[in-house]
């Protein structure tokens, strides 16, 4: 492929648009809040922020929304994700590499499984306002 | 330590976006001619006194508002060894109320330069960032013959193309554009 022009860009995005509409939608996005502060970077957090984009896209989950924070406080079990699912708990899971970040795709979103050796608990004391 | 000069990168982006910039200029020069990385991270931020200026370089300080318990402030720090362990140089200015200019650069092949990694996924972590901000990439690279290429690329642009950032269909798009244009620089 040539470089892409931001024109193309502009009809790829219409043409998914139109996809999207075809499907089922819940209506209720899934959201992915990756920590990536100082200890997110340096821990690989864009290499799991590009694994669940990869994963997502091959399970084919449109309606998910993936957000990036700062650091969560919880900086010796980075990467942090907390994954929030329509129908699941809220839950932050630590030490999300790009294996686990498959796994939590394939477990949590899909099959609605808690990946029960990764979850840690809620942000650090020192974080939560 | 970073592994990558594009983690300090993302990190140093990340200090303009928390500043409250609402615009932020990143450019990234490589140079094969001259073995040389440039890197400038300029913003419209609140900016910083010269005391503040002074005591950023500095491993165990932090704005104290971020982690109101933390003693580390670990980004610029990291940056400001790097630049020294490889012969490189490192310069940030700042006038508050106007904004903060990081300048820094690399000599390619000292055998300290961390890889340079992965320049479209970083951009793709720059762009998806909160926040009310535009930020304009220009990246460049020369090659040994000294021949230049390059593209620039803002977020205003990409959310006038794309609509969100934060959905996983734009950001797939926009991974493909990314890694699209730096393919045709290199």
């Amino acid at each position: 492929m040539g470089k892409m022009t931001l024109e193309e860009l502009r009809n790829l995005r219409d043409s998914a648009k139109k996809e999207i509409n075809r499907r089922d939608s819940e209506g209720k996005d899934i959201h992915i809040i990756i920590g990536m502060g100082t200890c997110g970077i340096a821990s690989g957090a864009k290499e799991t922020f590009t694994s669940f984009l990869k994963e997502l896209e091959s399970n084919n989950i449109a309606n998910a929304v993936v957000k990036q924070t700062g650091c969560m406080g919880l900086c010796y079990v980075e990467p942090t994700v907390e994954i929030k699912v329509p129908g699941m708990p809220d839950t932050i899971y630590g030490k999300v590499d790009t294996e686990v970040a498959a796994q939590i795709v394939k477990d949590h979103i899909v099959n609605k499984k808690l990946v029960n050796n990764h979850i840690q608990d809620k942000p650090a004391a020192d974080i939560i306002k | 330590m970073h592994k990558s000069i594009s983690d300090m990168i993302l990190d140093i982006v990340q200090n303009s976006i928390e500043a409250n910039a609402s615009d932020v200029f990143l450019s990234f020069v490589e140079d094969d001619y001259r073995a040389v990385i440039e890197i400038v991270v300029e913003d419209n931020g609140k900016g910083m006194s010269g005391a503040t200026l002074k005591k950023v370089v500095d491993p165990f300080y932090t704005d104290g508002i971020k982690h109101k318990n933390r003693k580390v402030g670990l980004g610029l720090p990291f940056v400001k060894q790097t630049t020294e362990l490889v012969g490189g140089s490192f310069d940030i200015a700042s006038e508050e109320g106007v904004g903060t200019k990081v300048s820094f650069s690399l000599a390619k092949e000292n055998i300290d330069t961390p890889p340079i990694g992965d320049i479209a996924l970083t951009l793709l972590s720059c762009f998806n960032y909160p926040g009310d901000f535009n930020l304009r990439v220009n990246r460049t690279y020369i090659s040994q013959n000294g021949d230049k290429s390059e593209y620039a690329v803002s977020k205003e642009e990409l959310i006038e193309a794309l609509g969100s950032l934060e959905d996983i269909e734009s950001l797939g798009l926009l991974k493909q554009f990314l890694v699209s244009q730096e393919k045709s620089i290199k």
